[in-house]
């Protein structure tokens, strides 16, 4: 290749340089001596003279493209391009093969340059495609953040279970686009079995059939794994079991349980997304982290209703009757409404006790907390007031509505069969009817009222609604 | 925390009746169970096919996306569909996230949407 380019530049830079103006000086000089016009080129004198100068100055000019082809050399040197043949030779002017030595050389460098751009800008197309990814990707993880924020936020203020429940499951679905959910949680009152609390885009006709055995081999290994579980890697250990198979049926995809006191309190079941697409890592973690905010929520509300409600009938306690109609009554006037109040007592209860125990007449109990519950509006409050008492506050509403309602119960409660000692039993119930403002302006009055009126009912044959 | 309101009318499409339901103010875990029981009715009453206006609609959360895709394999399965016109930038930002713009179908007029159903 070319060897000590720079200097050879600069040679020939000089060698022009300094020739012209010699041969410059030279021609001014002889101008001076032999008294001629400066400018006066090819004068009658001196013709000769200038012709010698002019062809001296054109074989001068040769260095002109020496000039100019040794940093064209020198640049294809230093990109590592070659010269002709390949052996570096400097070109000689005139040489035939120069100017399509030259352009070939441009061509093969505008085509390296061309294969050059072609693959830098496919690198800068994948890139950007990374980069969009990237982006969206991120996009998710800011917004997945949102919603648990938004989550937490929602599931903190409520102890409403069903609120609870249809966030969870209503919020995992639409952050994942899961076609269905269901959240199992544990119920200590049926045998530590962990039922369905609650479903979406799945109709479950009977819930019990589904339920899980917490002490199944199933479960076990769920609380074993500790997190999110792909249904399918449960396959092949548990092909045969019952609970797995009922899950199998449902078409689960996905299980996350919540994990407190060291046993599985709530499980979330997921079905496939509708895209069909299978859950990746940061998917589960997500659903991990909702169920544990969900799983929390939903173990505090049910602490909380297990405090306001009994035990037995599942119907508000009196404490929580009373407070809650206080606030009844402070609405009713705010807004200049009626408000009504049953009291209902069961008649002859002492002696069914008496006779066929109080497991038996606890049985009964509850079949008239059902009727009262299945009897009265989803405004309504009924409790159990005490004993064998019940009593229902019905806000919006007027003493004439609530008869009938009195009435409706009365008859349900009347007509319901109920198995004692495996024989059919019927008990009847006395109600009392009261209503704000016409009976009493205070709570005390309202159920001193109605209570009075149980008592009419009560002295005058039992089995009657009395509203007066 | 917002509030929905739904209003309902009906466009024919072809010899199809097609159920518009507005929605305004904002879809969230609170006001979901407003909008399921609109789409409940309506299944009540087989009607099937279904476009939602979003033009009122200032907010959405995924509980509210949650609804729509709750509902979608029961309608689709009953020869209907769910969609979806007039989407605000910030809702439709949602949608793409979320990438429901994969399972629903999302159009700019309502007079599209209907087009599809005739």
């Amino acid at each position: 290749m070319i060897k000590n380019k720079k200097f050879l530049i600069v040679l020939q830079i000089i060698n022009l340089g300094t020739g012209t103006f010699v041969l410059v000086l030279a021609y001014f000089i002889v101008r001076i001596v032999f008294n001629a016009e400066l400018l006066a080129l090819f004068s009658r004198k001196l013709w000769i003279f200038d012709g010698v100068i002019i062809l001296l100055f054109l074989w001068n000019l040769r260095f002109l493209y020496v000039c100019i082809a040794k940093p064209f050399l020198s640049l294809m040197d230093y990109y590592g391009l070659q010269w002709g043949d390949g052996t570096g030779e400097s070109p000689s002017v005139g040489k035939e093969n120069l100017f399509s030595t030259l352009f070939s050389t441009i061509q093969k460098e505008m085509n390296k340059n061309r294969s050059d751009i072609q693959s830098y800008s496919q690198q800068v197309a994948l890139r950007a495609s990374m980069i969009r990814e990237l982006k969206q990707e991120y996009e998710k993880k800011v917004y997945d953040l949102f919603t648990l924020f938004d989550v937490a936020k929602e599931l903190n203020s409520t102890l409403n279970e069903r609120k609870i429940s249809q966030t969870m499951l209503l919020t995992c679905m639409g952050q994942m686009g899961i076609s269905f959910a269901l959240v199992y949680q544990l119920e200590e009152y049926l045998d530590f079995q962990l039922f369905i609390r609650d479903a979406r885009g799945i109709d479950i006709m009977n819930r019990e059939q589904y339920q899980l055995d917490i002490s199944g081999s199933f479960v076990k290994h769920l609380w074993s794994v500790g997190k999110g579980i792909l249904f399918q890697q449960l396959h092949k250990e548990f092909e045969n079991d019952h609970d797995f198979q009922k899950l199998q049926e449902l078409n689960v995809s996905l299980l996350i349980p919540f994990i407190d006191k060291k046993e599985i309190r709530v499980l979330l079941a997921v079905g496939p997304k509708v895209t069909g697409e299978s859950f990746n890592k940061d998917e589960i973690e997500f659903l991990s982290i909702m169920t544990n905010l969900g799983g929390l929520a939903l173990e505090n509300a049910k602490l909380y209703t297990m405090a306001i409600t009994d035990g037995l009938t599942k119907l508000y306690l009196q404490r929580y009757f009373i407070l809650k109609a206080e606030e009844e009554i402070k609405r009713s006037k705010r807004y200049k409404q009626s408000l009504s109040m049953l009291m209902i007592d069961v008649d002859n209860f002492k002696k069914i006790n008496d006779t066929y125990g109080h497991l038996e007449g606890n049985k009964i109990l509850v079949g008239i907390a059902e009727s009262l519950t299945k009897g009265t509006r989803d405004t309504d409050f009924p409790a159990r007031y005490g004993g064998e008492e019940f009593a229902i506050l019905m806000p919006m509403t007027e003493k004439d509505a609530a008869q009938i309602v009195a009435e409706r119960v009365r008859q349900m409660i009347e007509k319901k069969e109920f198995i004692i000692r495996e024989k059919p039993f019927h008990v009847t119930v006395s109600i009392g009817v009261a209503a704000y403002p016409a009976d009493g302006e205070t709570v005390n009055h309202i159920i001193d009222c109605a209570d009075s009126r149980l008592y009419k009912a009560k002295s005058s044959g039992k089995n009657r609604v009395k509203v007066a | 925390m917002g509030t929905l309101e739904i209003t309902q009318d009906a466009k024919t499409a072809g010899s199809k009746e097609i159920s518009i339901i507005h929605i305004t103010g904002s879809l969230d875990a609170h006001t979901a169970p407003q909008l399921d029981e609109t789409f409940s009715q309506l299944v009540q009453k087989k009607k099937f096919m279904l476009i939602i206006d979003f033009s009122r609609l200032d907010y959405i959360s995924s509980a509210g996306m949650g609804l729509f895709v709750g509902w979608i394999d029961n309608i689709r399965n009953n020869g209907g569909d769910i969609s979806m016109v007039h989407l605000k930038p910030n809702v439709l930002k949602v949608f793409q996230i979320l990438g429901f713009n994969r399972i629903f179908k999302i159009f700019d007029s309502e007079k599209e949407a209907l087009e599809t159903f005739s």
